[in-house]
């Protein structure tokens, strides 16, 4: 899960009712609307093969609009004959959504319309309604979990060390449309005052899980929530509640403060769009040890070794342990930072 | 010597069965989340036996039969106005370990946009359609026509499976002919379940052929202590991220109900999400403010194998086995079998994360919390997955038509740790216990009392106007349950901790320093 430069592949997920969308092979910067659609109503459902008299599968010859097109009240869908002509027509203003395999046409009003936008700088590898997947090149770093919509914005940081928590009070609208680092902790309070102030997104150590149920529901789950209703994006690098970050991992964040970036909700990863060169990362990141309530996480530092016999702690579990300067720790509540969790 | 389990209850129906001739299995792993344990097999086809241990790492695990999870199959359920045919094809999926991640109905008052959204933002695996008769075929057309404009250009595309009659199987067939389709008997009958379940698990099971399913695991394990017993038993076992509920009877029929995603580890924060935060927090014998407690689950939730050092972390695990069981229960009956089945087994195994508990008499209170058996039932544990691979053996045995529960049977009573006996009591004004251990002792229970007696070996106990059996005590002795059907927790924290720490203290499941 540590920082990375290299080739990333990005699968955008697509609502229902694409209108259009980016072609295989053409490039996108992040940010860039990658497709478009409609939401719907109530559809309306049109005899097609019926009324116009062929049979289903010969459908497509007489169709005269294509599936996904907006329509107009009255605009023909399909027709045959010349003087005693049979005609499939749109019943309202709307979007032709659907041809069903018995040769019916669905036809919906249009309420409200959506685009998904890119999050990687690179170019269209899949394309097809259900997700546009873009492959490129850039910084990354995999959180563990994020809520929100994707979010796109330049890289900013919040706090002055990694074990900071991010103040409400340093959040105002100079920071809209960044991408703002916190350290340790974002609280619920800081989370709604960037939203207000127009800030893209949010990258921290942990977030309180509380604090994200205020914001994002009961329905939460420490798995995160990739969505695209209009509400904050937070991206958790390492935990729940507080967790700061090793040094390791702050550094570049520091470093590549003011590139651009974009945080990808559905895979928890952080992008940032920067050379290769723009950026020093250590080659060890210490590991991080779950607190032994389950409190919080915590990278691992100073010296330590692994107790010679097992250690019987509080709860009487006795098991394998590491000694660190803060206390023992089960050997099993001790994971490399970039472990798969 | 004959271990007492089985002694008391003689020999049911233990007619040899033909032993299949491959090599018996030399080595068999557990999966747990991050890591497995391995066992040594020793012993042969007609009698394994379990040797060694250890914690490896799923690559180390190579070599033997592993029993796992397998792949988790996200099932989209479309179905017509025929309850009773979706209840029989939701038995099937509980039984099969599949995860619903969606139900639309054709009765249902849903938009074709709204259909097709949800369908999309399922990404299922697999869609089982229940077609029904002919006459709801137009509205599970309809159900389909939502899943082919959502899900055709999914990736991986999500296959299906049909049940219906074959006019309106005919019918669908042709709406859903992009999507790889396969067509199952009616699950209301029994063949039609045994398929939806076989194929269910093929699926989960996916080209690993080394794979043993952990649910298979513990239905052979749940068959062989039942058969060895002669008494009907269940397995309840509370893993990271899955729940099970199975019951055997003698004669080897099996009534199972495994939920995933729903455990106390990876698992931990689906609880939160079905049960509420404040039903996970009851079962905690001290007040926790429910914020922190919430961090704490989803800390666990993203962090395999993780060991509870602090009462309140271990006290978190074992509020979460509790509504787990609670919320598989309420699973099960919903889709038809009552719960009354799992409680009133006469021998109970605790296996997973719940029987890792560090001491056994917590896990004999939530047997008794979240259970509550109904009848006097023998509670045993399992000891470092051991009989849960024992039961991957004889599970893998069944599968080359041999019978694996002779098989493991001597070696599970082996490795089965028995913790005491419940005996449910319901009380009234002159409720009398007799318990018969040697000699015979009597006792007046009150209305909702909750303690143990000291008592050890076979015992036989009946309650003046409720309950009697035989049963074998084990070092926690008799517990005896006067709290009443269903359990009642006082909703304030100022009786509810009192009385929580109280039956905690009862079996003595709080450790000192909580």
């Amino acid at each position: 899960m540590s920082w990375r430069y290299g080739r990333w592949q990005v699968e955008h997920a697509l609502p229902i009712g694409v209108a259009e969308r980016a072609e295989e092979g053409k490039t996108v910067r992040a940010g860039d609307i990658i497709a478009s659609g409609t939401s719907v109503g109530s559809v309306a459902i049109v005899d097609g093969a019926r009324r116009v008299g062929v049979p289903a599968s010969d459908l497509d010859a007489v169709t005269r609009v294509r599936m996904g097109a907006e329509v107009d009240r009255g605009a023909v869908l399909a027709r045959t004959g010349r003087r005693f002509a049979r005609a499939a027509v749109a019943p309202f203003d709307g979007r032709v959504l659907h041809r069903t395999a018995e040769g019916d046409f669905f036809v919906a009003p249009v309420i409200d319309r959506w685009v998904v936008r890119a999050t990687l700088d690179g170019v269209v590898g899949r394309s097809g309604d259900a997700a546009v997947v873009v492959e490129g090149d850039a910084w990354s770093l995999a959180g563990l979990a994020a809520y929100g919509p994707d979010a796109i914005g330049e890289l900013a940081l919040g706090v002055d060390a990694a074990a900071d928590e991010l103040a409400p009070a340093r959040i105002d609208v100079r920071l809209r449309e960044r991408i703002l680092v916190g350290g340790a902790r974002i609280a619920a309070e800081a989370i709604t005052r960037a939203h207000a102030c127009g800030v893209a997104g949010l990258v921290a150590g942990a977030a309180p899980a509380g604090g994200l149920r205020v914001v994002y529901g009961d329905d939460v789950t420490a798995a995160g929530l990739p969505g695209q209703l209009d509400r904050p994006t937070v991206l958790c690098l390492v935990g729940f509640g507080s967790a700061a970050l090793p040094r390791e991992i702050f550094l570049p964040l520091a470093q590549l403060a003011g590139a651009r970036a974009s945080i990808h909700t559905a895979s928890a990863r952080l992008f940032v769009f920067s050379g290769p060169d723009a950026a020093h990362v250590p080659a060890d990141v210490p590991a991080l040890a779950l607190a032994n309530d389950f409190g919080g996480v915590r990278p691992i530092e100073g010296e330590t070794e692994v107790a010679p016999a097992p250690v019987r702690f509080p709860t009487e579990v006795e098991v394998a342990a590491l000694l660190t300067r803060d206390g023992a720790v089960p050997l099993p509540n001790v994971l490399p930072f970039d472990a798969p969790r | 010597m004959k271990p007492l389990i089985s002694a008391f209850v003689g020999a049911a129906s233990r007619t040899p069965a033909p032993l299949p001739t491959d090599p018996p299995v030399r080595r068999i792993s557990v999966a747990h989340e991050a890591r497995a344990r391995r066992w040594t097999v020793a012993g042969d086809a007609g009698r394994m036996d379990l040797g060694e241990a250890a914690i490896v790492t799923p690559g180390e695990a190579d070599g033997g039969p592993l029993v796992a999870a397998g792949q988790r199959l996200r099932v989209a359920l479309m179905a017509g106005p025929d309850r009773q045919l979706e209840q029989a094809a939701r038995r099937g999926l509980l039984a099969a370990a599949a995860e619903t991640v969606l139900v639309l109905r054709s009765d249902e008052e849903l938009s074709f946009g709204e259909r097709a959204s949800a369908l999309r933002e399922a990404k299922a695996d697999v869609a089982l359609v229940l077609a029904g008769d002919g006459k709801h075929a137009d509205g599970v057309v309809l159900l389909c026509e939502a899943f082919r404009y959502a899900c055709a250009e999914q990736h991986p595309r999500p296959r299906v499976v049909v049940s219906g009659e074959p006019r309106a199987a005919l019918r669908l067939h042709h709406v859903l002919s992009h999507f790889a389709t396969e067509i199952v008997s009616d699950p209301r009958r029994d063949d039609g379940l045994a398929a939806l379940v076989g194929h269910v698990r093929q699926l989960r099971r996916g080209a690993d052929a080394s794979i043993v399913l952990r649910d298979e695991a513990l239905e052979s394990l749940a068959r062989a202590i039942a058969r060895d017993a002669g008494v009907p038993a269940a397995v309840i076992d509370v893993s990271g991220s899955s729940t099970s509920l199975v019951r055997a009877e003698p004669a080897g029929a099996i009534v199972a109900a495994h939920l995933v995603p729903l455990g106390s580890g990876r698992a931990a924060d689906r609880v939160v999400a079905r049960a509420g935060l404040d039903r996970v927090r009851r079962w905690i014998p001290w007040a926790v403010d429910a914020p922190s407690l919430l961090e704490r689950v989803f800390n666990r939730a993203r962090w395999p194998d993780a060991v509870p050092a602090e009462p309140l972390a271990l006290a978190l695990e074992i509020a979460l086995s509790h509504e787990a069981i609670a919320h598989a229960l309420a699973d099960a009956a919903a889709t038809g079998i009552p719960a009354m089945r799992f409680r009133s087994a006469s021998v109970i195994v605790l296996t997973g994360r719940v029987a890792e508990l560090p001491r056994a008499s917590q896990t004999l209170l939530v047997a008794a919390n979240a259970l509550q058996p109904t009848e006097v039932t023998t509670v045993a544990r399992d000891r470092d997955d051991a009989l849960v691979a024992l039961g991957g053996i004889a599970a893998r045995i069944a599968a080359a038509d041999g019978d694996g529960s002779v098989a493991i049977a001597r070696s599970a009573e082996a490795h089965r740790a028995l913790l005491g006996v419940i005996v449910p009591v319901v009380a009234g004004r002159r409720t009398t216990l007799r318990v018969t251990l040697g000699a015979t002792y009597t006792e007046q229970i009150a209305r909702g009392a909750f303690f143990t007696l000291a008592a050890s070996g076979a015992v036989q106990v009946s309650v003046s106007g409720g309950v009697s059996g035989r049963g074998i005590a084990g070092p926690l002795g008799i517990l005896v349950d006067a709290r009443g059907t269903p359990l009642a927790l006082p909703p304030r924290d100022a009786e509810r901790v009192p009385a929580v720490a109280r039956w905690f203290a009862a079996v003595d499941a709080m450790s000192a320093a909580a």
